[in-house]
């Protein structure tokens, strides 16, 4: 079996390879080690393959166990990613931070030592020097560190900013990537070191068609993800941006905008939300979210798929909890532009997953120019011209959302997340759009209108007994909700 | 077929706006939207896959069916692909002459959409409103289009498509084939119908 090929399954089984994923980390992160290092740093499969057999997993109760001696070397490495991931370039470049930082990361690199010293005592042979391959890149990885935080930190040119780990700065470093590819981007939202072209499956792969688009397929681990390059200037010319205040011409931070989207929808549990982080890819950094399953409204209505008969009770039942979560996430965000190509629908049977895609256009600047010109872009929801995204607050809410919402403190809970990523003035106008969100969710809560049971509810007086479904699609309410406005033909 | 001679003549020519614009659909597998031959020679390139007449936006909609509810109005034309992210990507043409004002907006490009499946209804559009444009022309001339108004069709996958008769009575007609509903209603023979005005 060539290297290549014992690489390739190791990475569709992401629940088994947390080994190899550390192993493969140090490998991401040593620079000068050898294009192939599988030929010296071991592999989870390879160690399997070596030892006969699958280490035992904890089971019975803890009455039998896996290999306490080779489950600590799992752990020792843990705790060196641990460590290269705790600590920032600015950490390590405060007074005394870079000789706590390699104290620390030389002892842990000292327990990987030891616990694989423990491990040869007790095994021989072929498996003793897998681990003491092991050992070795441990050895040159400790030499190396001195080395790569001087090129990190050393110099009177611009260096990568301050918030990025020392794990994604290091693979940054070895992917070339400079200062100023790293603008609008927020470094805490960067995983460089997991996902870059080195981790990859293979090269990516060119997704959209047209030359102003550029998109690509890339897979770690067997899982499939799209990755778009940052944009330092946007010349699609686009409306949205220019009323929104966002800065087209130098700096529109768009994957920003996006991973705040998400960190709100992990906050408020919203499934609708995907989670997006930074990434390396053919040499760019750029915004890499997971590929959103089934289709866009557009195409899903054309043939047919969607239909009264195809969707279950329940199903309809959950599509409607999931457009509301949006409309909720949308709001809370300021998205201008949830047209009905702008999420994707899939459905199996009694479940549907929604998934917003394109969160670009979202979180505008309250002190531009062109909010202050127009009274219309500063309400609450905003009224952006030509907006593609509802104009009303939310008319019905899932009891969770509308619990989470409750029980969120902007200030302490969402301000600092969003600190990085987002401008004092894109806060606060998020702030103020909390604010009333959260209002609305008790006028909602106190006149019958947080929904428990999609299916079941029906709407207070002076709609009573409307369903869910004849409530969002009642007189008037096409522009305001999506499910009256995008499935009134179901 | 070009003698040698005339071919490297044409090639120190420079390609114009409507070659360049040509070339790169075709490349793509796209039919080019029709241009007015009054308009050929004005078209120019105003950003990378952005040709028009004039620098007219790709995207406003509103504002172009604002102004095409106005009687008059210049003869114009913008057509390109644009967008933003990884699904908002859209083929876009507008068109407004005397007798008719068109809006078109459909995905392409986009990570989600397959572009390759989608050719053949992209490029049956740029068909319908080869056809689409003479028809509106013949029932301006015929007097179904009076008092300066034109027949408005928006063919839009961004948000609902419609057509109308600006200054009608009927106002905006929802239609999921905007296109197809204008040229039936431009196809539809009209009894009684008053000489045209001159």
């Amino acid at each position: 079996m060539s290297d290549t090929d014992r690489r390739k399954p190791r990475r569709q089984s992401s629940s088994s390879s947390d080994f190899s994923i550390i192993v493969d980390d140090l490998q991401g992160v040593l620079d000068g080690i050898p294009d192939r290092p599988s030929k010296g740093l071991m592999t989870f499969e390879e160690l399997q393959a070596k030892f006969g057999a699958k280490p035992k997993k904890d089971r019975f109760f803890g009455l039998k166990k896996m290999s306490v001696r080779y489950k600590a070397i799992g752990e020792k490495l843990q705790a060196v990613k641990d460590t290269l991931t705790s600590a920032t370039l600015g950490d390590i470049d405060d007074q005394g931070g870079r000789q706590n930082f390699e104290q620390l990361l030389n002892a842990r690199l000292d327990e990987v030592d030891d616990a694989c010293a423990r491990y040869q005592k007790k095994h021989k042979g072929s498996k003793s020097r897998a681990v003491q391959d092991l050992r070795d890149d441990a050895q040159r990885f400790r030499d190396e560190i001195p080395r790569a935080l001087d090129k990190l930190l050393g110099g009177e040119e611009a260096r990568l900013p301050d918030d990025l780990k020392v794990d994604s700065a290091l693979a940054a470093q070895r992917a070339g990537i400079k200062p100023a590819q790293m603008r609008g981007v927020s470094g805490k939202h960067c995983e460089f070191a997991k996902f870059n072209d080195e981790t990859s499956d293979g090269p990516p792969v060119h997704l959209a068609k047209g030359n102003v688009n550029s998109v690509q397929l890339v897979s770690h681990g067997g899982v499939d993800r799209v990755f778009k390059k940052e944009q330092q200037t946007d010349t699609s010319r686009a409306l949205a941006p220019q009323f929104m205040g966002i800065d087209v011409k130098n700096n529109p931070r768009y994957g920003n905008r996006n991973v705040a989207g998400g960190v709100l929808g992990k906050m408020l549990g919203a499934t609708v939300m995907p989670d997006s982080k930074f990434a390396i890819s053919n040499g760019e950094v750029g915004l890499l979210m997971d590929k959103a399953p089934g289709k866009t409204l557009q195409k899903l209505i054309e043939p047919g798929d969607i239909d009264d008969i195809a969707l279950s009770p329940k199903a309809l039942a959950s599509l409607q909890k999931q457009l509301m979560d949006m409309e909720a996430c949308d709001l809370l965000t300021g998205q201008t532009d949830r047209h009905f190509g702008n999420y994707m629908i899939d459905v199996s049977g009694d479940s549907v997953t929604v998934t917003a895609i394109d969160n670009d256009f979202s979180f505008p600047d309250p002190d531009s120019d062109a909010v202050n010109m127009n009274p219309q872009y500063a309400e609450i929801p905003p009224k952006f011209y030509g907006m593609n995204s509802i104009r009303s607050l939310p008319a019905l809410l899932s009891r969770e959302i509308a619990g989470r919402i409750l029980a969120i403190d902007f200030n302490r809970d969402l301000a600092p997340e969003y600190e990085g990523l987002l401008t004092e003035p894109e806060i606060r106008g998020a702030r103020a759009r909390f604010q009333v969100m959260q209002n609305h969710v008790r006028q909602l809560d106190q006149n019958g209108y947080i929904v428990d049971n999609w299916e079941t509810w029906t709407a207070p007086p002076p709609d009573d007994g409307m369903t869910a479904t004849a409530f969002l699609r009642r007189d008037g309410a096409e522009n305001k909700s999506l499910f009256g406005r995008d499935f009134d033909r179901l | 077929m070009a003698s040698d001679a005339s071919a490297q003549d044409d090639g120190d020519d420079e390609p114009s706006a409507l070659e360049d614009a040509f070339v790169r659909y075709q490349e793509n597998g796209l039919r080019l939207p029709p241009v007015p031959r009054e308009l050929a020679s004005e078209l120019d390139e105003f950003a990378d896959w952005h040709w028009g007449s004039e620098d007219l936006s790709l995207e406003d909609r509103d504002g172009f069916v604002d102004t095409a509810r106005q009687p008059g109005g210049p003869v114009e034309i913008a057509f390109g692909h644009t967008g933003h992210g990884v699904n908002s990507w859209w083929l876009c043409c507008r068109l407004q002459t005397d007798a008719l004002a068109v809006f078109v907006r459909l995905a392409y490009g986009g990570v989600y959409e397959d572009a390759a499946a989608t050719l053949t209804a992209l490029n049956d559009v740029a068909a319908e409103l080869e056809s689409l444009i003479p028809a509106a022309d013949a029932a301006k001339r015929a007097g179904r289009l009076r008092g300066g108004h034109r027949l408005i069709v928006v063919a839009d996958q961004m948000r609902r498509g419609f057509w109308e008769v600006a200054g009608g009575a009927d106002g905006a007609q929802n239609s999921r084939d905007p296109l197809g509903d204008a040229l039936a209603f431009l196809s539809t023979p009209v009894l009684n119908e008053p000489p045209p005005e001159e």
